[in-house]
């Protein structure tokens, strides 16, 4: 059991995290996989704790959690915005920025 | 009255005169402006005696008098400024100056009566610019005031010759003028910055005396100045192939084609060669080409001037022919005589011009000779006096032509810088020279009235215009008892005159041509005059259409289409100067201003547009594009901070 | 091989499992419930890292409070018109994105390949140092102001909220 194997794992989410927002074209699942981006990181810094005692890497893992939920309240509430009145909710429809 | 003080009144009283004339004429009336005008040239004349007389009185190794007025340069070869110089040279040529060019001022005022008051003035004003100018280059004591004499005679010169501002004709000859003495200029300038260079002064003091000594040795640079030099002299004086602005500056009125192209300003070459012959007699080759192009342009513009039916073109060429022989003459070391010629050539080249002027004002401007005839009857004075001038042109015996001419073709022979082959092209053109004058004044004034309309309303010009037409012609015929032959007479006063200023010349030796000779070529030159004249009156006068028959011929026709284009020579400087160079810089700015210059400021615009529209394939607008891209781009990050890439 | 080991070993390779599940699956339901497994497996692991306020609170606040909200979402955006995973042309965007996320594996795997060594240790043995009171103690400690600062971070979520909430967006764009 080491830090490493944590480590692993949290980057193997963060990964399929990436992946998945790249791929899903969902804005839901989208938003869903940067959640999953957060977690990976909250892993990372809880192994942390453990492996160096430190217990001010909870303190940061639990300030994230609050920091995650608060975005995830805005962030929901702009996809309602934005695809309320949509007939089928596609992130690339979006593309108005398109230069 | 302090020397000084008269040498610089005068070249100093015209210049006052053009300023007030130029400033204020046009509130004076013509008649104030015309006799002020002629009043400051005929002041500097009398000043110019009061001279002469001043010099004549001091022993002859003494006359030789600078007046030094202001140092404009301290440091620049020992100090050079406004000095002039007054010696046995520069007196005869003030005195050719202020007389002949008073005499055309008085000419003028009855001349250009017709225009306005402001024209009038304006070219009075011009005129005694010219003056002052022209008295300023043959009075220099340095080459620098040399040098701004020269430019503002040509100065001059450009304003004069344009005068008619109406007329684009004038204008560009004007142009040309000046640009085509622009060429002999730099010729000239090199040759003042390589005296400088080597003598470390512009001081005729500090240069000619020493020319020998310190030029021995070496040979090609003694020859590179004189032939720079003479490049200027080339320009001013018109010789072949400078020669092309001559003509054109007919198109100034008459009185000004008398004086400056005929009198005085083309005479300043010859003036150059003559002032600084020590540095010419130092090259053998410089000496060769002057003469030799000297002979050539004599040549060359008789055979042009055969053909010309412009009257004022005639004398154009002519005086381009006096101009080479002249060159001839200080080309074989004769200065003396070519000297001479100029002397006599200035009084009945301008009488010549001014009778033409004459005619031109009792036919309202008419030109063409092809119109006239006739006028014998109806123009006296202008016929007596102008044939007074064809017969001196000519060199008819015991006129002062003759004398002159004379003098510079034997010289031509026995100078051992001249050789038989220069004399005969000089004999020869002597010949032609009286075919051209004979035919003209016999189309003028003899044979019927080719124009009756034109004939009817021709007279006699009034007293301004014929006065000086008759003192012309009394100093045309008078002029040559001042340079008799040495078969002649022992004394020449004209020669003695200049002998202090060319007493540096070695003599020529004792020539082993037979004592005859001279007589003989009297004769045979005599005898050339009346079989010319003879020759033109039974072509032109004797049986009218007898000239059209004989140019009919081929041949003739051929020749005569020759001489008529003045053998393109204008054309062809047209083609390789004007024409080639044109479609050089047209074909450049096509590739490179347009295609290269242009092409760069337009790739510059077109890489940005080109840069941006690349760029903006980034910009998609799908969110999930560039949330990949920022994951590429954190990996990059990472890559690098872990020190991988 | 402990049965703390074991069990890390064993709630990981669940959490990876429910991962690739969330991005897997075609409806969203399926991948919000996907995900609320993967966040109980992540709870579990803090469990067995000495991190009992961590793994109450993700049990609490993630998988409690913000599921709901998700799923409050999902209903309110009409879910039979939610797009399915990615065909035919999208497959190579899928691919893509795939490659992009090798992309930012790779240098993290290589990172941990060198600092492999220094990673391998054995913990500590466990102490109270992960405990409640603990965490507690920095958090009003020496991180009293990040603390302060979070809660007023919620206060302005909150009030973004309810304005984004009460404004009608027009949108015109993203009409098919």
């Amino acid at each position: 059991m080491s830090l490493g194997f944590v480590l692993l794992l949290s980057l193997l989410i963060f990964c399929i995290g990436v992946a998945g927002v790249i791929i899903r074209r969902d804005p839901i699942v989208l938003f869903i996989c940067i959640e999953m981006m957060f977690n990976a990181a909250n892993l990372a810094f809880v192994g942390i704790a453990r492996a160096t005692g430190l217990v001010e890497a909870q303190a940061i893992a639990f300030l994230v959690i609050a920091v995650a939920a608060a975005e995830v309240a805005v962030g929901l509430a702009i996809i309602i915005a934005i695809f309320r009145s949509q007939h089928d909710a596609d992130v690339d429809h979006v593309s108005s920025l398109k230069g | 009255m302090n020397l000084s003080i008269l040498i610089l009144f005068i070249p100093l009283i015209p210049l006052l005169g053009a300023l007030a004339l130029r400033l204020l004429g046009t509130r004076m009336g013509k008649t104030v402006v015309g006799a002020a005008a002629t009043s400051t040239v005929a002041l500097s004349f009398a000043l110019s005696l009061a001279a002469l007389a001043s010099l004549s009185g001091m022993d002859p190794s003494a006359r030789h008098q600078v007046a030094r007025f202001f140092t404009w340069a301290p440091g620049l070869g020992g100090g050079i400024g406004l000095d002039l110089l007054l010696d046995p040279l520069s007196a005869v040529m003030i005195l050719v100056v202020t007389g002949v060019g008073s005499l055309i001022h008085l000419y003028s005022t009855g001349y250009m009566r017709e225009e306005s008051a402001g024209e009038y003035a304006r070219y009075f004003a011009y005129l005694n610019f010219f003056i002052f100018s022209m008295l300023l280059l043959v009075l220099s004591a340095n080459f620098l005031v040399l040098f701004a004499g020269w430019e503002l005679v040509g100065l001059s010169s450009y304003l004069l010759i344009g005068f008619f501002r109406s007329k684009t004709s004038a204008a560009d000859a004007g142009k040309k003028a000046f640009i085509v003495n622009r060429v002999g200029d730099l010729g000239f300038l090199m040759g003042l910055l390589a005296i400088l260079a080597i003598f470390g002064s512009l001081d005729y003091g500090r240069v000619l005396p020493q020319a020998a000594t310190v030029l021995a040795g070496k040979g090609s640079w003694a020859t590179l100045i004189a032939l720079a030099l003479f490049l200027g002299a080339m320009g001013k004086s018109a010789q072949v192939p400078l020669h092309v602005w001559l003509p054109d500056a007919m198109e100034g009125p008459t009185p000004v084609s008398a004086l400056i192209h005929a009198a005085t300003m083309v005479t300043a070459g010859v003036f150059m060669v003559a002032r600084c012959h020590a540095l010419f007699e130092l090259s053998a080759t410089a000496m060769a080409v002057v003469a030799w192009v000297g002979a050539v342009t004599a040549l060359f513009a008789a055979t042009i001037g055969l053909v010309q039916n412009d009257i004022k073109r005639v004398m154009a060429y002519s005086t381009l022919s006096q101009l080479g022989y002249m060159m001839l003459g200080v080309g074989v070391g004769a200065y003396t005589a070519g000297f001479f010629h100029l002397f006599t050539h200035a009084f009945f080249k301008a009488l010549l011009f001014l009778g033409c002027g004459s005619v031109m004002h009792a036919l309202h401007g008419e030109l063409d000779l092809t119109r006239m005839g006739g006028l014998r009857a109806k123009m006296p004075v202008t016929f007596w006096t102008f044939l007074v001038g064809a017969l001196c042109l000519a060199g008819f015996p015991l006129t002062s032509g003759f004398f002159s001419k004379d003098e510079i073709l034997w010289e031509a022979l026995a100078s051992p810088h001249g050789s038989a082959l220069l004399w005969a092209i000089g004999a020869f053109t002597s010949l032609l020279t009286a075919v051209y004058v004979s035919r003209l004044v016999f189309k003028v004034f003899f044979g019927a009235p080719r124009d009756r309309h034109l004939f009817e309303h021709a007279h006699e010009s009034g007293w301004a215009m014929a006065l000086p037409l008759v003192a012309l012609a009394l100093l045309a015929l008078l002029a040559g008892l001042l340079g008799l032959p040495h078969a002649w007479s022992s004394h020449q006063p004209f020669a003695e005159w200049l002998a202090p200023v060319f007493s540096d010349i070695h003599a020529a030796e004792a020539s082993a041509l037979p004592p005859s000779l001279p007589w003989l070529l009297m004769g045979l030159y005599t005898l050339g005059i009346l079989a010319g004249a003879g020759f033109c009156w039974w072509l032109f006068v004797a049986a009218p259409g007898r000239s059209d028959r004989l140019y009919a011929l081929k041949p003739v026709a051929w020749l005569h289409r020759v001489l008529w284009n003045k053998y393109w020579v204008d054309e062809a400087y047209q083609a390789l100067l004007v024409d080639g160079p044109l479609a050089l810089f047209r074909w450049l700015w096509r590739w490179f201003d347009q295609g290269l210059l242009d092409g760069l400021v337009n790739f510059a615009g077109f890489s940005a547009q080109a840069g941006g529209a690349t760029l903006r394939l980034l910009q998609t607008g799908y969110l999930r594009f560039y949330l990949a891209l920022m994951a590429l781009g954190a990996a990059l990050w990472l890559a690098l901070v872990f020190r991988l890439l | 091989m402990g049965l703390t080991q074991a069990l890390c070993i064993l709630f990981g390779a669940l959490a990876l499992a429910s991962a690739l599940a969330v991005v897997a699956t075609r409806h969203v339901i399926h991948s919000a419930l996907w995900f609320i497994t993967h966040l109980l497996c992540l709870a579990c692991i803090y469990g067995l890292l000495n991190a009992p306020l961590l793994a109450v609170l993700q049990v609490m606040v993630y998988s409690g409070a913000v599921m709901v909200l998700f799923l409050f979402a999902i209903m309110i955006l009409d879910a039979s018109v939610l797009p399915a995973l990615p065909r035919g042309q999208g497959s190579l965007q899928a691919l893509g994105g795939v490659l992009a996320a090798l992309c930012l594996l790779a240098p993290g795997l290589a990172w941990l390949r060198l600092e492999g060594r220094g990673l391998g240790q054995p913990w500590p043995a466990a102490s109270a140092e992960g405990s409640t009171a603990a965490v507690a103690r920095v958090l009003f400690g020496s991180y009293l102001y990040p603390f302060e600062l979070v809660s007023v971070l919620l206060l302005v979520a909150l009030i973004g909220v309810m304005v984004l909430a009460s404004r009608k967006l027009e949108s015109t764009e993203g009409r098919p």
